[in-house]
């Protein structure tokens, strides 16, 4: 037997993950900027100059409104005299946290109804896969829109919504794996063990299903924030005086104010952008990463 | 269905002497098709088929890929349904038993797969592997499980640091006695070799089988061993089954069958085995065709189409299985 050569350094699976994620430029530049961004959301009322939510009159008592930037407000004012800059930073805790909270459920009701389908088949599949199409089938923003509208708006209920409406797509690939996985010699093995079906799902399917679902995971973090942006641009999302920056962006659709105003919508909307691309980054890199064929790349 | 005609002939030896008793195994797979998934056709990947196994023997089992041999295997450990037929496992009725009383069943038979690499969890330590039959069957203590697991890893050749890694960082042979540690974990009484050495080289191959050999006098082992090698099958064997198209055609003692083939299909497979002695000139029988779809099997006795000697009644009736000398069985109207 080989095993007194045997000298390969030993090395476990998340280190690996690691090491790899760690060589991926778009993907650190990715993780980098979305540390900075939750950094800014914890730190938000140390970090803004002004209080968000109050319009900033002068020393006279005269209103602020629709103020350039300049050196006093460095992203000028909105319609009422509220600082800009401030408003932007503390509107990434509304969509950070609507982003984190709308994935984790969106995961969480995905993998059990994935898991369950996948793993049991028959008619718990056809059940739960065509309740999952019917889901489907209608369009994204008209289901949450539809239930906006019957319940009151608020983060907490937009992260609701955002979650119970997202997670078919994240039940199809916990599905999908599982059927490949369930026919695999080690679970076959472990059914010939003995193993109860709980076990198999938690220990040996699950696991090996994790690259794709924390893959999709940060996807859904992306798609999040864009659905929480656009519930609030159509109103039917976060409610004044609570900045997030699709509301900004709501409040920025008149022709005079798109047209001569552009400090009022250009930074929540780069804010956005900058989020999304370094999630999805993030999303592209961790997905090479976990392939432990790319093992010595 | 023609299956039901016939019955086993296993009465010469007493059926206390034996650990395992296939009687008349049939597994159909559907095969589906159109907006309603209605079942087009089956696939009959294994028909009626009867052995039995006796305590501490190795019974090989051979055919081309594609002739059912593995589906037996996974159909008699109850991995796979079964269409009809019984299995009886140490006297107990294999396909009868409740979810539970299946469970404890499970620790008498266990299985070792073809593929090293696809049989070992890649997310769980070598030490987990080995150790997850004995916490799912009561060996709920940390410590004992341990101590177990490094024994284990011993018997089957491997060091106790290896219990800390993971099968990835194994060659296939090495993992290959991962899979085997993990199988005899349970201390089972009977082992389905899946075809445990084909994907290894050859070198790696002696081990393996030198091992299993081992495992077999030191544990008193029964063991079911797939292959479609026949040099290795004739090595480990004590008997021989031969199938083909999902049917048994020929079972018989190694050295009876390997000498002795009585039927063509048989003859024809051994003719195939290569000699390592080029002067040697030989007989070769060369069959016609390819292996017809197990879909739509041909009536009678499935080899009709490709055998020399077919005569009429060989496309009408399915051959009978039959002891035509004293546990040499075969299923051919023309053998004697």
């Amino acid at each position: 037997m080989s095993s007194e050569q045997f000298t390969m350094q030993s090395e476990s699976y998340y280190r690996g993950v690691v090491r790899r994620l760690r060589k991926n430029t778009y993907g650190m530049v990715g993780l980098g900027v979305l540390l900075i961004l939750v950094l800014v959301a914890i730190f938000a009322p140390y970090i803004a100059p002004y209080d968000p939510n109050l319009p900033i009159p002068t020393p006279e008592g005269r209103s602020r409104r629709w103020q350039p930037p300049s050196e006093r407000h460095i992203l000028g004012t909105d319609s009422i005299g509220r600082d800009v800059l401030s408003r932007v930073i503390f509107a990434s805790r509304v969509s950070l946290s609507v982003g984190l909270v709308a994935t984790v459920i969106t995961i969480t009701i995905g993998i059990i109804i994935g898991s369950l389908a996948g793993f049991f088949g028959g008619w718990v599949d056809t059940v739960l896969m065509r309740f999952t199409d019917t889901i489907l089938c209608f369009p994204v923003i008209f289901l949450c829109i539809a239930l906006a509208t019957m319940i009151r708006p608020s983060i907490l209920n937009v992260m609701l919504i955002i979650g119970l409406v997202y997670w078919t797509r994240t039940a199809r690939i916990v599905r999908a794996e599982f059927l490949r996985l369930r026919e695999m010699e080690f679970s076959q093995a472990a059914v010939a063990l003995g193993v109860r079906p709980g076990r198999i799902i938690a220990r040996h399917l699950l696991p090996n299903a994790m690259s794709p679902i924390i893959v999709d995971a940060t996807l859904r973090v992306a798609y999040a924030i864009l659905m929480e942006a656009t519930l609030s641009f159509l109103g039917v999302g976060v409610q004044e005086p609570i900045p997030s920056w699709g509301r900004m962006l709501h409040q920025a659709t008149s022709i005079s104010v798109l047209d001569g105003r552009a400090w009022l919508w250009v930074p929540p909307g780069i804010a956005i952008l900058v989020t999304v691309l370094s999630i999805n980054f993030l999303g592209d890199a961790l997905r090479d990463a976990l392939d432990p064929k790319l093992k010595n790349i | 269905m023609s299956v039901a005609e016939k019955t086993t002939e296993t009465a010469q030896t007493p059926d206390d002497e034996k650990l395992v008793v296939v009687d008349n195994l049939v597994k159909y797979f559907p095969v589906t098709g159109g907006v309603f998934s209605r079942v087009k056709a089956w696939v009959k990947a294994v028909d009626g088929v009867s052995l039995f196994i006796r305590p501490g023997e190795t019974v090989g089992l051979v055919g081309e890929s594609g002739c059912g041999k593995t589906t037996f295997g996974r159909v008699l450990l109850r991995l796979l349904p079964a269409t009809s037929g019984t299995v009886t496992m140490d006297g107990k009725d294999v396909f009868s038993l409740g979810r539970e009383e299946l469970r404890k069943l499970r620790r008498e038979m266990q299985i070792i797969f073809q593929d090293p690499y696809a049989s070992l969890n890649p997310r769980m330590t070598v030490g987990d592997i080995i150790g997850e039959p004995l916490l799912v069957h009561g060996m709920t203590s940390a410590k004992e499980r341990e101590q177990k697991v490094k024994e284990l890893l011993e018997v089957v050749g491997l060091a106790t640091y290896h219990m800390r890694r993971y099968p990835h960082e194994f060659s296939g042979g090495q993992r290959q006695r991962i899979g085997i540690g993990r199988a005899l974990a349970l201390r089972p009484k009977l082992i389905v070799c899946d075809e445990p050495v084909s994907a290894l080289d050859v070198s790696i191959q002696s081990q393996i089988l030198n091992l299993l050999d081992d495992l077999q006098k030191e544990f008193g082992l029964t063991y079911l061993f797939i292959a479609h090698d026949l040099s290795v099958v004739r090595h480990v064997s004590d008997r021989v089954g031969v199938m083909y198209l999902g049917r048994l055609v020929e079972m018989a003692s190694e050295q009876e069958l390997y000498t002795r083939p009585k039927h063509p299909y048989t003859q024809a497979l051994l003719s195939a085995v290569p000699v390592a002695d080029p002067t040697v000139r030989r007989e070769r029988i060369i069959l016609k065709g390819d292996v017809p779809s197990p879909v739509d099997p041909p009536s009678g006795c499935p080899f009709h189409p490709r055998c020399q000697y077919a005569e009429d009644i060989c496309s009408q009736e399915r051959p009978e299985w039959r002891e035509i000398e004293p546990l040499h069985y075969v299923a051919c109207h023309l053998a004697k």
